[in-house]
């Protein structure tokens, strides 16, 4: 079998067989995860450029698998994602998700790393995003529920819009897409990816689940959203970038500010990774750029996001500060680099707001890094706390790669030092809070609460009004049709005509009618 | 008369005779009543498989008896008919199966089995019908042979609704009957033809647009069209294998049928659009898409969600046909053949809840996922492919519905298309979030042991069988053989120079 088609097939394949085999490793269990999830990682590594094609596949006969430069990006960042967190999981004592939803989730993940072709990209978006809720949904306790249903909620009306851009495009092969048509894949992707106004999810999410799960939250469906767009919105989409720039700028600025009005570490972990994901939205109508720059900047930028959770995992000790500050470094120069990118784009008079959004998110990340507590001494640490640096290589691979394609200038360099500073004089300034200032979520429960009351009240006309008017109107109608009734309304008929002098007027009504015809 | 003439009566003859004997034999006759009852099927299968060759290499298979004068009893398997026809002959081999193991203890059960051939053979002879008088027979057979089958379990609840479903679909023949004799009367033919035959008559528009509206709605009480759908949601009493077979394989299909002989080989496409009456019938048939999936958002009931859900499914096929275009012909035509593996197999998850379980509601459904792993499996798969997810067969329908409708400019389709899924999705993904994630209760309401298995064989293999076909269909959708690839061939029969 091709390599790249034995890619999405082997987590699939596991995944049945733990699923089958009763007497295979409990469900639980993280190696058969880890295990796989290194395939992806060799792959990246060490397989020289590749295509297959799949005419059979799906609906269009055009599908594809690919291994380039945003492909293998892919590949090292859900590799890595997935990697840590099976290795986590051998480490756990919590209950965790089962292997066979991580396993699913990682196929449809590697599915659109390589996939070619509308619907090979959208199974791929899809399998992603519906396997991470799984995974969500598999852990213990009620807290990620809430969460869980507005994520469901943004994946399907975001799988609607990506189904309806490809429709488009295949309804008119060879034209180049419309505005319209692209907005409705911008909007998908910010839907899914966790752009604000649809980040309210994460931070609660993030802040229910346990450190393996986060891992993949924090990384994962940004990282989907980033690889879907490189894909369906090919390079050099100018007229994105309006939309892209009101969007990414806003979101940015929206979760700088609600995340540093947060209390725990994890909910402004959230808020970070949101305001990153609208980071590089700004910078996807520029396309990936040389050699995948994008695609390695995002491995990067959501790489170093990733290793946050495991911190809390440590003991304070130098290796917990080293491995932060890589993270926080490495975040920091990946987020000048992707503002840098999406200069292009921008009006002059904005050109300063994209580094400004990117010393925002490391702001943010640092405010995290600062909240996130380390183990106390007599508590038992997850070993070897080398874990944390996975996702941390990773993103530093991401980062030189991008560094290759394009050396940085100053203007990359400088978002890293002054978001980093600002993060640490702010949690110093910040006053102390029990209770974050604005909720987890911001205006996500405020709209699922509003939709809540407009299903109620649909539901409620269903069950009442409506059936109710629904049988009369068919009582009235099948009683125009009821023999019995009729029999009687004739009986009745009959005899108040025989209580008028019913004769005199038949007469009268012959003998009208005859003198008309006679006149005639 | 040649062998190619008689393999459509041998084909009709492989269900009615086994259902004539099964109707003789004892209740204890079980060995006698699965072999016929699946040799019947499996003889079926091999003479369609026959038929589908010689059809692709341009074979005319017809049977032709004069009946009244002027008009003959005409079987004709064209590669139309065989699609309807495989869909029943197959789904019949699994509803079958799964019916031997639902009915195991049941009384009643030659009656039950003799009815359900009755009902595949009137199916399959409604599918080759030639003509629409012959149309008109099976179509009026079909509803005769399936109130048994709705009443079976003898209840009032059942009894009620087999009276609901006598008036709705008689009333729907005498509609199909008027229709007929009307065209008769004009034309003096009643015979399909590639491309409608009541184009050259010269018969006044307004005429013919009655005609149309009175065999639409005629076949529309079948195939559950607005406001004609009634019966079906109150025909969920009947037990599981009867609710699978009206669904995916005879009734509402068959109505669904109804409106594709109508409108390609009655009137013809070009023409129906012509009169003006594509459009109409698309949206009627858009209407229905939505109203069904907004009622099934409230019904607790999984059969009866279900039943919602097949109200707004089926029209799916209408809009193709009606959208009048290559494309979307292929998107409607192929849903017949997608929708019908997909609601089986969620039918069939259904009875195995409510056999092994007790279990009939949807809020009764939590942790039956860890219960019954490898059956809620089947039914997450179809409820996927119901919503239209890759790479289920649904996609490829919506897909193809969807081109079809932007390639002849009807993008109102497209957001039809759209907010039916939303509502799919709506309903069918906290169906599985409470089978797979919520807690399951300390006792079920019925549960029955299956010696440490989730349920009989008998059930569980049929929807897995079907639904692993909806995948590889889905999965392999553009390979040769496929349900795409013949209706292709037919789409390009239909539209072709």
């Amino acid at each position: 079998m091709n390599l790249l088609l034995a890619l999405p097939l082997l987590p699939l394949a596991v995944a049945l067989w733990l699923a089958a085999s009763p007497r295979a490793a409990p469900l639980g269990a993280g190696w058969p995860v880890a295990l796989v999830a290194v395939f992806p990682i060799a792959v990246a590594a060490l397989v020289s450029p590749m295509r297959i094609e799949l005419p059979e596949l799906l609906v269009e006969g055009q599908a594809a698998l690919v291994l380039d430069a945003p492909a293998r990006a892919a590949l090292l960042l859900f590799g890595g994602l997935w990697l840590s967190a099976g290795l986590l999981l051998t480490r756990t004592r919590e209950a965790g998700p089962g292997a066979p939803a991580l396993l699913v989730a990682l196929s449809g993940a590697l599915a659109l790393s390589l996939a070619e072709g509308g619907p090979l990209i959208y199974a791929g978006l899809l399998a992603t995003g519906y396997g991470l809720y799984a995974v969500m949904a598999g852990e213990p306790g009620q807290g990620w529920r809430r969460a869980g249903r507005m994520l469901i909620v943004l994946l399907v009306v975001s799988d609607l819009l990506v189904f309806e851009l490809l429709l488009s495009v295949r309804a008119e092969p060879g034209a180049p897409p419309g505005t319209g048509v692209l907005l409705l894949g911008l909007a998908a992707l910010v839907l899914r990816g966790v752009v604000p106004p649809a980040h309210g999810w994460l931070p609660p999410a993030l802040a229910a689940v346990g450190t393996p799960v986060a891992v993949l939250l924090v990384a994962a469906p940004t990282g989907a959203a980033l690889f879907g767009a490189l894909k369906l919105l090919p390079g050099g989409m100018p007229e994105l970038a309006p939309a892209a720039m009101v969007l990414g700028l806003g979101g940015a600025a929206w979760a700088t500010l609600a995340g540093v009005l947060q209390a725990e570490a994890r909910t402004t972990l959230g808020y970070a990774v949101a305001a990153s994901a609208a980071l590089l939205l700004l910078a996807v109508p520029a396309g990936a750029g040389p050699d995948g720059q994008l695609a390695w900047l995002g491995v990067a930028l959501l790489g170093s996001c990733a290793a946050l959770p495991l911190v809390a995992l440590q003991h304070a000790s130098w290796v917990r500060d080293a491995a932060i500050a890589a993270s926080l470094l490495v975040h920091g120069f990946a987020g000048g680099q992707v503002a840098n990118h999406a200069a292009g784009q921008l009006p002059a008079l904005l050109l300063l707001l994209a580094p400004l959004a990117a010393v925002g998110a490391t702001l943010l990340l640092t405010l995290a890094a600062r909240r996130t507590p380390a183990v106390a001494p007599g508590d038992d640490a997850i070993e070897p706390t080398r874990l944390a640096f996975a996702p941390i290589a990773f993103g530093a691979i991401g980062l030189g790669l991008a560094w290759l394609a394009r050396l940085p200038g100053f203007a990359a360099l400088w978002a890293a030092p002054l978001g980093i500073t600002l993060g640490l004089v702010l949690y110093r300034a910040l006053p102390f809070r029990s209770r974050a200032a604005v909720l987890p979520g911001d205006i996500a429960f405020v709209v699922e609460r509003a939709a809540a009351w407009a299903l109620r009240g649909m539901a409620a006309l269903c069950s009442g009004p409506l059936p109710a008017l629904r049988d009369r109107c068919r009582e009235t109608v099948l009683g125009w049709w009821d023999g019995k009734r009729w029999s009687r309304r004739m009986q009745r008929l009959d005899v108040q005509l025989r209580a008028w002098p019913v004769t005199s007027l038949l007469m009268l009504v012959v003998a009208l009618g005859a003198a008309f015809l006679l006149v005639q | 008369m040649n062998t190619n003439a008689w393999l459509p009566l041998l084909v009709l003859a492989s269900s009615l005779v086994p259902g004539l004997v099964i109707f003789m034999l004892p209740e204890k006759a079980v060995a006698w009543r699965t072999a016929l009852n699946l040799g019947g099927a499996v003889v079926k299968i091999i003479l369609l498989v026959l038929m589908m060759i010689g059809v692709f290499h341009g074979v005319q298979y017809e049977f032709r008896l004069p009946l009244v004068p002027g008009i003959d009893f005409v079987l004709h398997a064209d590669a139309l008919a065989l699609m309807f026809v495989n869909l029943s002959a197959v789904l019949w081999l699994a509803t079958t199966i799964y019916a031997i193991g639902y009915l195991e203890d049941s009384p009643n059960r030659s009656r039950f089995f003799g009815y359900f051939s009755l009902c595949v053979t009137t199916t399959v002879g409604l599918a080759m019908a030639g003509n629409l008088l012959t149309f008109l027979v099976f179509y009026e057979a079909l509803t005769l042979t399936t109130y048994p089958l709705v009443v079976h379990r003898g209840t009032e609840v059942a009894r009620k609704a087999g009276r609901s479903y006598l008036a709705y679909t008689l009333f729907g023949g005498v509609l199909v009957l008027a229709g007929t004799i009307w065209l008769y009367s004009l034309t003096g033919t009643l015979e399909f033809v590639d491309r409608g035959f009541v184009a050259g008559f010269g018969i006044d528009p307004g005429v013919l647009r009655m005609i149309f509206a009175l065999l639409i709605l005629g076949v529309g009480v079948k195939a559950a069209l607005v406001p004609l759908h009634g019966w079906l949601p109150q025909a969920m009493v009947a037990p599981a294998p009867v609710s699978a077979l009206l669904h995916a394989v005879a009734v509402v299909k068959a109505g669904a049928f109804g409106i594709v002989r109508i409108v390609y080989d009655v009137f013809g496409i070009e023409f129906a659009a012509s009169l003006g009456v594509t459009l109409p019938l698309a949206v009627l048939a858009a209407i229905t898409i939505i109203y069904g999936s907004t009622r099934a958002l409230f019904q607790d009931d999984l059969k009866r969600r279900l039943a919602f859900s097949t109200v707004s499914q089926v029209s799916y096929i209408a809009l193709g046909v009606a959208i009048a275009g290559p494309i979307a012909t292929i998107g409607g035509l192929v849903h017949l053949v997608h929708q019908g593996f997909m609601k089986i197999t969620l039918f069939f998850c259904a009875g195995n809840y409510a056999e092994t379980l007790g279990v009939h509601k949807v809020s009764q459904l939590a942790g039956v996922g860890r219960r019954m792993p490898w059956t809620t499996g089947a039914f997450t798969l179809a409820a996927f492919g119901m919503i239209g997810v890759p790479p289920m067969v649904g996609f490829v329908s919506k897909w193809y519905l969807g081109l079809g409708a932007l390639e002849v400019g009807q993008g109102w389709v497209v957001l039809v298309l759209a907010g039916s899924s939303l509502l799919n999705a709506a309903y069918f993904l906290p169906i599985l979030r409470t089978a797979w994630f919520d807690p399951p209760p300390d006792e079920w309401p019925r549960e029955r042991d299956f010696g440490g298995k989730e349920t009989a064989w008998m059930l569980l293999l049929p929807p897995l069988a079907t639904v692993a076909a909806a995948l590889a269909w889905g999965l392999f959708a553009s390979m040769p053989g496929t349900p795409l690839d013949w209706v292709q061939f037919i789409a390009a029969r239909k539209y072709g120079p």
